[in-house]
């Protein structure tokens, strides 16, 4: 049995990665893609709303009907809200460059919810005259029962395309009124309506049948106007698409070239967009293996690793949301070029708290934020989010491991089989550096962890498990908390960014970051998650490339990050699909 | 709602008078009589990693009193006698209690010598049977055994008053099934949504007879109708949009037919804490909370089975994992993962190790063993028409399949016999000869864990065409280790592959 491995350097508890028996090594990733005429992209089958835009596109159908009462009916459907399950980040590294939109998973669980929300909100829209005067007219309320026939028609017609985001056909008429019996009607019989309406493939789905053939790959075919819209607005707005969106629809202009275009920029400029562009960098970014910075208070190493900071439980999200800022700063409030996002020197800390760790006012959210003034810090790598453990000691394999997933889309191949292996014992003298040198210095780790994944960790080992900056290591004993001594840290890494043939050494992180940029991985792997996000699935370069190839090409042309952004929307892939199998 | 107290306890042979009163959701009528016929229960139960030497998760070699020849080598029994010298009753380290009792073990199985014949590593369905959700290498998907029973009509022959055919517990899940179980061959096998949530589970297995939401006819019968006019419509749809239309429409069937269970429970209480309201920045190295999170969720189990809305429940504990700062029943602040289960053969972690799975032992699975042997069935108690038992992720080497411990209770209405420690090893045949191990901890092949599974299913009234891969005995594939370096390479002979099939040695009544 080899010595040397301490334990699946993956793992985050829920089973991601386990022994390998000494793969096949990582994978490079493709740096730049090719587009190739006649071939078709592959579709998501009958992809769903994810949980955010479930509850989103159902609180702005509530507000728009009943604005005055949505909270409390929102406050009604939250416990079955809650009931749903969660979205997983998923995709080809699992968490790494994964994004819960492409959680495509329907269990008993989605469909019970989804149908206990239906009947709710159909009880909750009706519960009153009022609200049933509100939703559907003075009609569905008055004395008269002669009019309830065509009351509930417009009704079907005019809620159902909102609901079901599509034109409401007689036959569709005729199949949601069928529930309501006959007239006159009953509130239930509204609530039965409604529910029905909600509780359609067409809600909670998005169904999509096409429209006119494309002539770019055999089985693709141009999806409808309402089908666009839709496509569109859950995109950018993460909800239901609003009145011109739906009348363009309904008129069919939104297909035609320059009314869409028009459409996809307003759209883009509107600021329910921002959620959109947060959440995609704030999923991007978020490393998992971070634990709630308070949560080893009053033990002895993280006491002695702390000193006087005490970090509430509040930090950890502050550091998420200062990455997800920047990237929404630069991608949306001040667009600038993506390399933007390594370079620049701006702190987006809001919290006092976390301003205060980096030594800067806090941004107020709407003026230019503050330059850092510690000299280490700059661009994405060495901003807190990309370095806290919430422990005692930073993990340079699990930042390395995020760099090499997640920034760079590399594929790392499974770590090796013996990692129940006898594992030399951390030494107090030791930095975090050489313990991790000594653990994967020898038998099969070696190959990945030396070359691939340690070094992009070590370069940023002049910051603390708390992000902050540090030339010595205290070498705390893990046990009593005891300081042993201190050792001087070092960065100075041979990076193996492009793991072809690439021996550039660097001095720390801010070199490696340049290095990163300078690879043009950073740029090709942005194309990926971006288009994952978009697309609800991961990648296949050869039959996307059309779709990575225009992304990546305006990112190394340094073309604006909102334009990168919105521009996906414009491509072909975005307006057709493919029906084949 | 103030929680109820359980007024009426079973004392039958006086197996559980050690039991104190135990909170409970049942009322005295339906602690008294719970279900109205001799039903069998599945109940499995899974914790991470495993990683408890044999000395400590076993009892001594010395009960092994009797021997029998199987599958070409010797395999041992003998019976289980609960020691009552130390702090607390104990058949070893890893399996004491204070609620231990004689008329307790009586009721169980320990058993050892079970394996995977290949390298599995970290897996969420391979203790139920699906083998192939393993990160090392991911190989073919079969549902888990609990899902299979979940969908046959000889389990559930009576669905009147199921309301959920499987419940599926924890933090995280380990059940796996198809995404249409009524039409298999065109489906993908996924992993089942787990609860962590008490009260989300109470209102799952619970239907208040008297909600007037219920009064007026569901629209669920519309429901499915708008979904088939979808499917079956003339307007362009891929082959794969009308698969998940499929398995859409399967589910909603599903709730269909919920919707028309009478539920026999009447005076149940509704349970006013959550377990998932424990949660917080230090719930991963907080004991007590851990306790009572388990113990709210078993109390909703109980209820569950007592009533009959389901009579399947799997439940993974996992590592309660928060970033790299993981706990799990120990108040430690190590890592768990890291610096206790992949250094757990080193002395101290070992303790720590160990006095994990022992609190799980005693605060989880026995503390759900004694409630349900506190609820009269037919023909004795609901614990007597059970099959429970817990397994862990890996052996006594974290990710290693060997020598996987399984603690059984209850005796599938008399199917099985208990009482026993079982061991299944071939001591000829060493897995891991401890060279190199700080505990030198030495491994022994034995039979497949395969076999295991199969018995459970049968005990639970199926026969092996109900659920066998021919020509794989037992329950789910059998893999076999492709890589030299593993402690069960080529090690298991045919004798004990062409076992499989068989009920374990020792346990068919």
């Amino acid at each position: 049995m080899a010595a040397g491995c301490v334990g699946d350097i993956t793992d985050s508890g829920g089973g991601s990665a386990g022994g390998g028996g000494g793969g096949p090594g990582p994978v490079q990733s493709t740096a730049a893609f090719e587009c190739k005429g006649g071939v078709a992209p592959d579709a998501v089958p009958l992809r769903r709303l994810s949980k955010v835009q479930l509850e989103n596109t159902i609180a702005d159908l509530v507000g728009l009907v009943l604005p005055s009462d949505k909270d409390a009916i929102l406050l009604a459907l939250e416990p079955t809200f809650a009931a749903l399950p969660d979205d997983h980040r998923e995709g080809p590294a699992e968490h790494w460059g994964g994004f819960t939109r492409v959680d495509q998973d329907v269990t008993q669980q989605h469909a019970d919810r989804s149908y206990e929300l239906a009947t709710l909100l159909g009880t909750e829209l009706t519960r009153t005259d009022a609200r049933l005067g509100a939703v559907a007219g003075g009609c569905a309320t008055d004395a008269d029962g002669a009019n309830d026939d065509g009351c509930l028609d417009t009704y079907i017609r005019s809620f159902g395309e909102r609901v079901l985001r599509r034109a409401v056909s007689d036959e569709d008429v005729a199949f949601y009124r069928a529930v309501a019996g006959a007239a006159p009607f009953e509130p239930a019989d509204w609530a039965d309506v409604t529910a029905l309406l909600f509780a359609s493939p067409h809600f909670f789905y998005f169904v999509e049948h096409g429209d006119a053939a494309s002539t770019t790959a055999p089985n693709m075919f141009a999806v409808s106007s309402y089908e666009l819209a839709a496509r569109l607005s859950y995109h950018f707005w993460q909800s239901a698409p609003d009145d011109e969106l739906l009348g363009l629809a309904r008129s069919g202009k939104l297909l035609e070239q320059e009314v869409y275009a028009a459409q996809v920029s307003r759209i883009f400029q509107d600021p329910r967009t921002e959620t959109s562009i947060r959440q995609f960098f704030s999923e991007w970014f978020k490393r998992a293996d971070v634990a709630q910075l308070n949560s080893l208070l009053g033990t002895p190493a993280f006491d002695a690793l702390r000193g006087s900071l005490t970090p509430s439980s509040q930090l950890r999200q502050d550091m998420y949301d200062e990455v997800a800022d920047m990237g929404v700063y630069y991608g949306v409030t001040e667009p600038a070029p993506f390399d933007e996002l390594f370079t620049n020197r701006k702190s987006f800390a809001r919290s006092p708290e976390l301003a205060a760790l980096y030594g800067v006012p806090p941004w107020d959210g709407a003026s230019t934020p503050p330059d850092f003034t510690e000299p280490e810090r700059q661009g994405l790598l060495t901003r807190a989010a990309m370095l806290v453990t919430g422990s005692a000691n930073t993990r340079p394999i699990m930042k390395g491991v995020f760099l090499r997933r997640a920034l760079l889309c590399d594929d790392l191949s499974d770590p090796p089989a013996n990692v129940m292996a006898t594992t030399p014992e951390p030494a107090v003298d030791a930095t975090s550096r050489e313990v991790v040198e000594a653990l994967t210095g020898a038998g099969s780790c070696q190959g990945c962890h030396q070359g691939q994944i340690n070094p992009l960790g070590f370069a940023t080992e002049n910051f603390d498990a708390l992000g902050r900056p540090r030339t010595q290591e205290k070498l705390i004993d893990l046990i009593s908390g005891e300081i042993k001594g201190e050792k001087p840290v070092n960065t100075v890494v041979t990076a193996y960014v492009d793991l072809a043939d690439d021996k550039t050494v660097v001095a720390n992180g801010l070199e490696l970051q340049q290095l990163m940029l300078d690879s043009g991985k950073l740029h090709s792997c942005f194309a990926r998650v971006y288009f994952r996000y978009t697309f609800g699935r991961a990648e296949d370069v050869k039959r996307d490339g059309c779709s990575l190839a225009d992304l990546h090409g305006r990112l190394t042309k340094g073309a604006p990050l909102s334009e990168v952004l919105h521009a996906v929307a414009l491509s072909a892939a975005f307006r057709e699909r493919n029906f084949g199998d | 709602m103030k929680l109820s107290r359980r007024q009426v306890l079973r004392g039958l042979g006086g197996a559980t008078v050690a039991l104190p009163l135990l909170p409970s959701l049942l009322s005295g009528d339906e602690a008294k009589a719970a279900s109205p016929g001799a039903l069998r229960r599945f109940i499995a139960l899974r914790s991470e990693h495993g990683a408890v030497l044999g000395s400590n998760m076993f009892p001594a070699d010395s009960v092994l009193t009797d021997t029998q020849n199987y599958a070409g080598y010797s395999v041992r029994r003998g019976d289980l006698v609960v020691d009552t010298a130390g702090a607390k009753p104990m058949l070893c380290p890893a399996l004491s209690a204070a609620g231990l009792t004689q008329g307790l073990a009586a009721k169980m199985n320990v058993l050892r010598g079970l394996d995977l014949s290949f390298y599995i590593a970290h897996h969420s369905g391979g203790s139920l049977g699906n083998y192939g959700d393993s990160t090392d290498n991911k190989r073919e998907y079969r549902p888990t055994c609990d899902q299979v029973l979940a969908w046959s009509p000889k389990f559930y022959a009576d669905l009147s008053t199921i309301l959920m055919r499987s419940v599926v517990a924890g933090d995280k899940g380990m059940s796996w099934g198809y995404t249409n179980p009524q039409d298999p061959q065109n489906s993908a096998v996924t992993q089942l949504h787990a609860e962590d949530s008490s009260l989300k589970l109470f209102g799952q297995i619970y239907k208040d007879p008297g909600n007037p939401t219920q009064q007026r006819p569901p629209v669920i019968d519309r429901v499915l109708e708008d979904y088939k006019r979808l499917r079956n419509g003339n307007r362009r749809l891929s082959a794969r949009d009308k698969l998940r239309l499929d398995d859409h429409i399967a589910r909603l069937d599903e709730i269909d037919r919920r919707l028309k269970v009478q539920v026999s429970c009447s005076s149940i209480t509704t349970p006013t804490k959550d377990s998932a309201s424990l949660y917080g920045d230090t719930f991963f190295r907080d004991v007590p909370k851990h306790i009572e999170y388990w113990q709210l969720l078993n109390d909703v189990i109980v209820a569950a089975l007592a009533c009959n809305t389901s009579r399947i429940v799997t439940l993974r504990a996992g590592d309660m994992w928060d970033g790299g700062a993981a706990g799990w029943f120990s108040d430690t602040t190590l890592e768990w993962h890291q610096e206790v289960a992949h250094k757990s053969h080193q002395p101290d972690r070992q303790a720590l190790m160990l006095a994990a799975q022992q609190r799980f032992f005693e605060h989880v699975f026995l503390d759900l063993a004694s409630k349900l042997d506190a609820v009269l069935d037919v023909n004795g108690t609901l614990l007597d028409s059970c099959l429970m038992f817990w397994t862990q992720e890996s052996g006594s080497y974290t990710h290693d399949p060997i020598e996987l411990p399984v603690v059984t209770a209850g005796g599938a209405c008399d199917w099985l016999k208990t009482g026993n420690y079982a061991d299944y090893r071939n001591m000829n045949l060493v897995a891991h000869d401890g060279n190199g191990d700080p505990a030198n901890e030495v491994t022994h092949c034995g039979l497949l864990y395969n076999q295991w599974l199969g018995t459970a299913m049968q005990a639970m009234g199926l026969a092996p065409a109900d659920y066998e891969s021919v020509p794989n005995g037992g329950y789910g594939l059998h893999f076999m280790a492709t890589e030299t370096w593993y402690a069960g390479y080529q090690k298991y002979s045919p004798a004990v592959v062409s076992a499989a099939g068989e009920p374990l040695p020792f346990l068919k009544a």
